[in-house]
């Protein structure tokens, strides 16, 4: 690095300490910081801003030393101090103007330039903020397919235990019933056998699946519940069903829970975007809201519900809602929540869908509290 | 004495409770159905012997809701708990809940008369 680099780099640090929601400006560097005296011919005015986030951004215009000129009308200093008399009619002295240099400083900068860097730096955090919510949706729907993969095998899994169950009882029995007696044709008996055999084939299988989907799954750690919800929140919120919804989201920063937090937002995001799709055929003057909440309940659980004003759910979704391949929705595929239940029993919690007294849709979702929280 | 050889299912799928019954009844045991918790609390004579077997998830109440009432009412009825949806932490879960067994579904036919024929003598 250059002797200028590292100058500049000092320069950046030291403007970092100063507070980033505003444009720092000065047009005499050096008095503020002194290392400034070395360059004060190429640096004596300084107007920085500054972005946050992950990659923090320094911008720095940088004016020269200025001999700046304070324009007298006159002199001073009275002329007579010295003892004599000064004569009445001295032009060339009194109305001489009088310059006066001063050292280490630059031209003032102007309210409009200072506004302009600011307004600069909103553009700049306001483009960073949309690139740090795209790149976490992509993010996001990168981790959502490959856990929707695992989700997905295991969620049918489970659907499949049923039938499973219902085929081996029958085939159990059956044998059983023609067993004892003298007259069963042996060929039945071998048959039932292996159609018992078979059904116990196919749930070796989904307990080898669900073995493996679980090896890949969640990472529990703390995590503040609210961060989860803002960030899924976030991002289902930019879709263009939000439009006209107000959303009140209400949970305390102190609720921290035992969590996946990718899977844990998926299943946030999921929601919302349900409710979200619950609002949007409404008519035109019904009100749409989203509502949040969390508070802690028995046995060291959270719960977590998110609220929406939406006509409710019919009788026959509201059965099979948590089923695979069932879909209330016309271009659904019936996954969703069959996947979101999947990830809350992952984490020892239990998702139900609520009757709220006050009309509207609303699941609920417990999540273990992490412990010392 | 037949009541001690009363066996519940507790299950929200209809096919599942009738299977599991004509199992029972397969091996001489009576059997009633239930499609809910509630329903069975509701129409069964909790203070009778006999053996309980329930699934741990259902819709409103669950399973360990179910045991947890079975508990507060004083009743004698022996409690085996199966599930589609278990984890290596279920059975233990089960057990401590007060459940005499715990099975997976799809369980073994012969696996579940057995665990009943041993809740039936307790």
């Amino acid at each position: 690095m250059t002797p200028q680099q590292i100058q500049a780099l000092a320069l950046c640090a030291w403007v970092r300490r100063h507070d980033s929601d505003r444009p720092y400006s000065t047009s005499a560097l050096s008095r503020a910081y002194p290392p400034a005296l070395e360059f004060t011919d190429s640096a004596s005015g300084l107007l920085a801003i500054m972005a946050g986030g992950e990659e923090p951004l320094e911008i720095l215009w940088l004016r020269p030393e200025y001999p700046e000129t304070i324009a007298w009308a006159g002199k001073p200093y009275k002329d007579g101090v010295d003892g004599h008399v000064p004569s009445p009619l001295t032009p060339r002295n009194s109305f001489e103007v009088w310059h006066e240099a001063v050292k280490g400083k630059a031209q003032p900068w102007t309210d409009a330039e200072i506004s302009a860097a600011e307004r600069l730096r909103d553009g700049i955090e306001r483009i960073r903020e949309r690139q740090r919510l795209n790149l976490l949706q992509a993010n996001v729907i990168h981790m959502s397919r490959v856990n929707a993969m695992g989700a997905m095998a295991s969620a049918i899994a489970h659907e499949l235990n049923q039938p499973l169950t219902i085929i081996r009882n029958y085939a159990t029995g059956l044998l059983r019933m023609i067993e004892g007696k003298s007259e069963a044709d042996p060929e039945v008996t071998n048959i039932l056998a292996r159609i018992s055999d078979q059904s116990l084939r196919a749930g070796e299988i989904i307990r080898h699946l669900r073995r493996l989907v679980s090896k890949e799954a969640a990472v529990m750690t703390p995590t503040p519940l609210h961060e989860v919800v803002d960030s899924a929140c976030s991002i289902a919120l930019l879709d263009a069903g939000s439009a006209g919804v107000t959303s009140r989201i209400a949970v305390a920063s102190d609720l921290k829970v035992l969590a996946d937090s990718v899977q844990v937002q998926q299943v946030i995001m999921n929601l919302v975007r349900n409710a979200l799709d619950a609002m949007a055929g409404l008519e035109g003057s019904r009100e749409r809201r989203l509502k949040i909440t969390a508070m802690r309940v028995p046995d060291g659980f959270v719960q977590l519900t998110v609220w929406d004003s939406g006509n409710g759910l019919a009788g026959e979704i509201r059965e099979k809602l948590f089923s695979t391949f069932n879909s209330g929705k016309k271009e659904g595929l019936g996954i969703g929540l069959s996947i979101c239940r999947t990830i809350v029993e992952a984490h020892g919690g239990r998702i139900w869908l609520d009757e709220p007294a006050h009309g509207g849709t609303a699941f609920s979702l417990t999540l273990q509290e992490a412990p010392g929280a | 004495v037949t009541d001690a050889r009363l066996v519940h299912v507790i299950d929200d799928e209809e096919e599942v409770c009738q299977s599991t019954a004509f199992l029972m009844r397969s091996a001489g045991l009576e059997c009633h159905c239930w499609p809910s918790g509630i329903s069975f609390l509701e129409g069964a004579d909790l203070m009778s012997r006999g053996c309980v077997i329930l699934d741990v998830r259902m819709p409103g109440q669950d399973g360990y809701a179910v045991q947890e009432e079975l508990d507060r009412r004083g009743s004698r009825l022996q409690v085996i708990m199966v599930s589609g949806h278990a984890d290596g932490a279920e059975s233990f879960k089960a057990t401590e809940a007060g459940a005499v067994g715990f099975l997976d579904k799809p369980y073994d036919g012969e696996s579940l008369l057995k665990m009943v024929e041993r809740a039936l003598s307790l």
